[in-house]
């Protein structure tokens, strides 16, 4: 099992959250052509290594924040808020 | 030292959750976040700090996240409650006073039955009076907080499974008692 920090509430055991997928993709505007929306719905990053996503603390504090992980090992190599940079992470 | 007691509360009094406006980022949010935390300061005496319960005066303030509140009262009913904090303007509020069943557990081994089905560490180290947390025990959702060094704590649990969460415990505390939880 992942132990994993949220930011608010500390380090808490997976089944306290949900998953949400890529972080920090960038919403297209509503003039994007449909090949700049299809990227945006469709397409994911798929490293063998550092992952930024989302994740939820759905059974505690129900915010949403971003989590750095080792897709290679499952290593949860930091974890930030929503309005914090990536290397605020920790 | 005290055995452990583990009993439903009777008069678990009203509680109201509050979302404070101003969510969200930029100068317009955070000015109206500053006026609704100051409406709910004078209205309440004081605000918890992160993953903190404030006690004043037959209220408990009780931090559920950065943009949450619980405020149990023994000082009026629910609808009454709602209304003092609807008064203050400070956002979204709702009473929850039937949303809830309370438990109290404390005395000796009270930190043996959490640490039994409760993944976070309630050392004193690490969580003392005032503390709280949303997580879970048994697979069930609860708010637990502590309210006296004894220690004894609070747990909030949904009607639906509170009588499931208190065979849990009763389970848990016998094993306790048998030594198989040392
Ligand atoms: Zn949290």
């Amino acid at each position: 099992m992942l132990q994993i920090r949220c930011p608010w509430c500390g380090p808490r055991d997976e089944p306290e959250f949900r998953y949400g997928g890529e972080a920090h993709l960038r919403f297209p505007g509503n003039e994007a052509d449909p090949a700049a929306w299809a990227r945006f719905l469709y397409y994911r990053d798929n490293p063998a290594g550092a992952y930024r996503e989302r994740w939820v603390h759905t059974a505690g504090c129900r915010q949403w924040f971003h989590v750095i992980r080792d897709t290679t090992s499952h290593r949860i190599l930091g974890s930030y808020r929503l309005d914090e940079p990536p290397e605020r992470a920790r | 030292m005290a055995r452990l007691r583990f009993e439903p509360v009777r008069d678990l009094g009203a509680l109201t959750a509050v979302r404070p406006a101003g969510r969200g980022q930029g100068p317009e949010a955070s000015g109206a976040r500053a006026r609704a935390l100051g409406g709910l300061v004078a209205a309440l005496g004081a605000l918890p700090g992160e993953n903190r319960v404030a006690s004043v005066s037959g209220r408990e303030v009780l931090w559920l996240g950065p943009d949450e509140f619980l405020i149990a009262s023994s000082l009026e009913n629910g609808s009454d409650l709602e209304q003092v904090l609807r008064a203050t303007g400070a956002g979204a509020v709702i009473d929850l006073s039937s949303n809830w069943v309370g438990f109290d557990l404390a005395g000796d081994g009270a930190r043996a039955v959490l640490a039994s089905g409760c993944s976070i560490d309630f050392h004193p180290r690490s969580f003392g009076v005032g503390s709280i947390a949303q997580t879970s025990m048994a697979r069930v959702p609860i708010t637990i907080w502590q309210r006296s060094p004894e220690p004894s704590y609070r747990i909030l649990v949904r009607p639906s499974l509170a009588s499931y969460l208190a065979a849990w415990v009763a389970d848990a505390a016998g094993s306790l008692e048998a030594g198989s939880l040392e």
